[in-house]
């Protein structure tokens, strides 16, 4: 038997059967969580916040139309969600170090420092960018998404989504830019 | 000028859509250009740097926390259920009093002859109360209608001739664009 469609899914829930909305927990709990993990930057947060989002899910079901995919619902309320919160919070992100995930051990001690270094800097890099920059990179990048998908997501035009994304990949550009210029003038090539 | 479509060239190729033809282009160029090929790298490495960034999982009780906190909710048909006859019920009272309202409005002249001639249940005084109402009440009918008509007709003078005809024209096309855009996305959705 093949398995329900996300939309098979909310109508069950819609007609009382909370368990279907577990499964689409599973389905999209690793997308909420990871898309926020970058927007906050803290994973405690992060999971509060994603938590947050699948309760607002819930109680607005009825109100989704399957015009758009549940992913693209999903990560709309996802997104406004956080926006709101930093919003209200007004707080400034933290390091980017918690973030990180472990590196092959295959490595030298010093390569592993400075391939560390420079994911951690690239990071930073991506969490200074400016939210409108940021979150259509991270859903473009990290979770493969359509111009089409994210233009849906923040509703904004296709353009606008295009532009934001050259923008933003160009100021990533120049900060990486200015940094390697940083060091070497801290080297004094 | 060329480095300009340099530039464009390397969004392509981030886009992972960059014809051959271009590539090659794009190639002899930054073998040229030293500051597009700084570029290039540049983009390169952000690139790599994308590609190596692993899918965050949710923690492990994930699941059954938020299954826990709406587990003490009701069901979402529920909720629009409760809100939907709340306001039912307002709509209903709404329309109800609006019924009557008209219906005493339209025959109310009726109503105080009835009234005043049941001597013996000694409803004179009410009689009175509802003519003096009604009076009120036409008054300021009749002034809110004066006022429209004498609003609508300064808005028609306004709109009159060429600027009608451009205002929806202009809300036309409005709405075109709106129906284009809307069905756009809704095609690349499916």
């Amino acid at each position: 038997m093949s398995p329900l469609t996300d939309y098979e899914l909310i109508q069950s829930c819609l007609q009382g059967n909370q368990d279907s909305f577990a499964e689409l927990i599973a389905r999209y709990k690793n997308l909420v969580y990871s898309v926020i993990l970058r927007m906050v930057n803290d994973r405690e947060e992060a999971n509060d916040l994603a938590q947050d989002v699948f309760l607002k899910l819930y109680k607005n079901l009825d109100k989704y139309y399957p015009d758009y995919k549940f992913s693209t619902w999903t990560i709309r309320i996802a997104t406004n969600h956080v926006i709101d919160y930093r919003r209200r919070k007004k707080q400034e992100t933290v390091s980017m170090e918690e973030v990180e995930y472990e590196l092959g051990t295959d490595d030298s001690p010093e390569n592993a420092y400075i391939r560390q270094e420079q994911k951690q800097e690239l990071n930073q890099m991506l969490v200074d960018l400016p939210d409108m920059y940021k979150i259509p990179i991270v859903l473009y990048h990290e979770q493969d998404l359509s111009y089409q998908e994210i233009a849906d997501i923040i509703h904004e035009p296709l353009s606008k989504v295009k532009n934001r994304i050259f923008r933003g990949r160009r100021m990533l550009k120049e900060s990486l830019l200015n940094l390697r210029k940083k060091e070497q003038a801290g080297y004094g090539v | 000028m060329e480095c300009e479509k340099a530039g464009g060239y390397m969004m392509k190729y981030m886009d992972g859509v960059l014809a051959e033809p271009e590539a090659l282009w794009l190639n002899k160029h930054i073998l040229q250009c030293e500051h597009c090929k700084e570029d290039f790298f540049l983009y390169d490495h952000i690139m790599e740097h994308f590609a190596k960034m692993p899918l965050c999982d949710a923690p492990a009780n994930f699941e059954e926390r938020v299954m826990a906190r709406i587990r003490l909710l009701p069901a979402p048909a529920a909720l629009t259920d409760s809100l939907e006859r709340a306001f039912c019920g307002i709509w209903g009272v709404f329309f109800v009093l609006m019924a009557l309202g008209l219906l005493l409005g339209m025959s109310k002249d009726a109503v105080i002859a009835w009234l005043s001639e049941r001597a013996g249940l000694a409803l004179a005084p009410l009689a009175a109360l509802m003519a003096s109402a009604s009076d009120d009440v036409t008054r300021v009918s009749n002034l809110f209608l004066m006022n429209m008509s004498q609003f609508l007709t300064r808005i028609w003078q306004f709109f009159s001739g060429l600027q009608v005809i451009l205002l929806i024209a202009m809300g036309l096309l409005i709405l075109v664009q709106i129906v284009l855009y809307k069905k756009d996305k809704v095609d690349t959705a499916k």
